[in-house]
């Protein structure tokens, strides 16, 4: 025993280092450290009074370009009214009821603005100024004037954190209208913030540059249509069986301040449906 | 104690500039400097080991708390520290340094060429170590050792910019 004390007091500086090194490089590989996180909650409210503050002035000096995003998502927004309506509307007469859901809503939209969100970092991370109180709940889309931004990570009280396009654990399949197609798997590939990377789109898919992606109608928590970006470039090997697809991204990570977060009114049968499924595979 | 009182302060304003500042402002995406790791360049050498590390360890959690990342600027700023301790007890010699009446590495006491050397590889082990742990994929290793030297760089550039605006 005694051997080991002295072992251990002989070697204090190195254990010692070790210790620290262990201590901050779980907090690192412990993605989920911000679901316990106590700066999130307490220590950092400090940290967002100054942010919302910050960005209250910032906001001021944003306007212009503000109202002109704005007009811009009107104008998109114009243009799906028509894309949807082209297919329902089959009689001359301009009835404009959806046959599919009976005018059922399907989704409902929180605005919020954003106080923080950074570019710089591999896993960035962006800060609403609504949380729990405002309706916002984990899982939910959050997309912006002109695309997609991410989702909801963490709700707080009055706080949301949201999981950004711009990080290593955000994946989508997108939807390919010029040529129907639902594949591949996009995510940033940590360094500029324009461009994203698509994959896994097979090598025989006649893909161009300038095709718009959207989101899919597969997708359970975003709405489908939303502009995620566009072709810009597109390598193909002969040696592998997918095109690597570079996409400039609609959103500017660097503007963020006017964002909607997505609610879907039936998510629990939604739930509900997927476990139903998973149970039964299970009992097979 | 005053002194121990003007680092805590130094300490604090880099971590202001740099969560304020240098998060914020992106010229291009390839430039990310981190100049905060200038504080650690204050400690003084003849520091306790322990009360070394231990300073290096906190001061890295606040600039995390700060800048919300989790323990990416901990573990390099330890790193950095650990270095740092081991280069100026194998590489100086701390007691004829002493004698000058310094209490830390700077040009006055080793020289501009040396020290700038120094500093400029200490440098760029902290920000090998950060942008190692923040991109963590080993495939993209030569990404990852531009973006270090890029933001050294830069870094190493606001540093020299403050010293001469300290020692106006």
């Amino acid at each position: 025993m005694i051997v080991i004390f002295r072992w251990i007091r002989n070697q204090a500086y190195p254990l010692l280092f070790i210790l620290l090194f262990l201590s901050s490089f779980i907090q690192v590989i412990q993605f989920n450290i911000y679901q316990n996180s106590v700066f999130f909650n307490q220590t950092l409210g400090f940290h967002r009074k100054i942010d919302a503050t910050k960005a209250s002035v910032a906001q001021y000096f944003n306007l212009s370009n503000e109202n002109e995003k704005l007009i811009a998502e009107n104008n998109l927004l114009k243009q799906q009214l028509n894309w949807n309506l082209q297919s329902i509307t089959v009689k001359r007469d301009t009835q404009f009821i959806d046959t599919n859901t009976h005018t059922r809503l399907r989704y409902s939209y929180i605005n919020a603005r954003v106080i923080r969100s950074t570019i710089n970092k591999r896993n960035n991370f962006i800060v609403l100024d609504k949380g729990t109180e405002a309706g916002i709940n984990e899982n939910m889309a959050v997309v912006g004037p002109a695309g997609i931004v991410g989702i909801v990570f963490k709700a707080s009280k009055n706080y949301a954190l949201v999981l950004s396009v711009l990080n290593s654990k955000f994946e989508i399949t997108p939807y390919l209208r010029d040529i129907t197609l639902n594949q591949g798997v996009l995510n940033w590939n940590g360094n500029n913030p324009q461009f994203a990377s698509l994959n896994e789109v097979n090598r025989f898919e006649k893909v161009k540059k300038g095709m718009k992606l959207f989101t899919s109608n597969y997708s359970l928590i975003f709405p489908a249509g939303i502009p995620i970006g566009e072709i810009e470039e597109i390598n193909t090997s002969l040696k592998s069986n997918f095109h690597e697809i570079v996409v400039k991204l609609s959103t500017d990570f660097t503007r963020l301040d006017h964002v909607s977060v997505v609610n879907v009114l039936e998510q629990e049968q939604l739930q509900q449906l997927d476990n139903q499924i998973s149970q039964e595979e299970n009992h097979e | 104690m005053n002194n121990i009182f003007r680092l805590v302060i130094i300490a604090l304003s880099w971590i202001f500039i740099q969560a304020f500042i240098f998060d914020e402002i992106t010229i291009a995406w390839w430039i990310k400097p981190l100049p905060y790791v200038y504080f650690l360049f204050l400690i003084p050498f003849d520091i306790n080991k322990y009360g070394n590390l231990i300073v290096g360890y906190f001061f890295g959690l606040l600039v995390d708390a700060f800048s919300g990342s989790t323990g990416l600027h901990t573990t390099a700023s330890l790193i950095a520290v650990f270095t740092k301790y081991f280069i100026d007890h194998n590489f100086f010699n701390l007691d004829s340094i002493q004698l000058q009446g310094h209490r830390t590495i700077n040009e006055r006491s080793v020289g501009t060429f040396t020290f700038y050397t120094y500093m400029f590889s200490i440098i760029f082990i902290h920000h090998l170590s950060y942008f190692l742990l923040d991109y963590f994929d080993f495939t993209r290793i030569f990404t990852i050792i531009f973006i270090a030297i890029i933001a050294s760089i830069f870094s190493g550039l606001v540093i020299i910019g403050s010293r001469i605006l300290a020692n106006r």
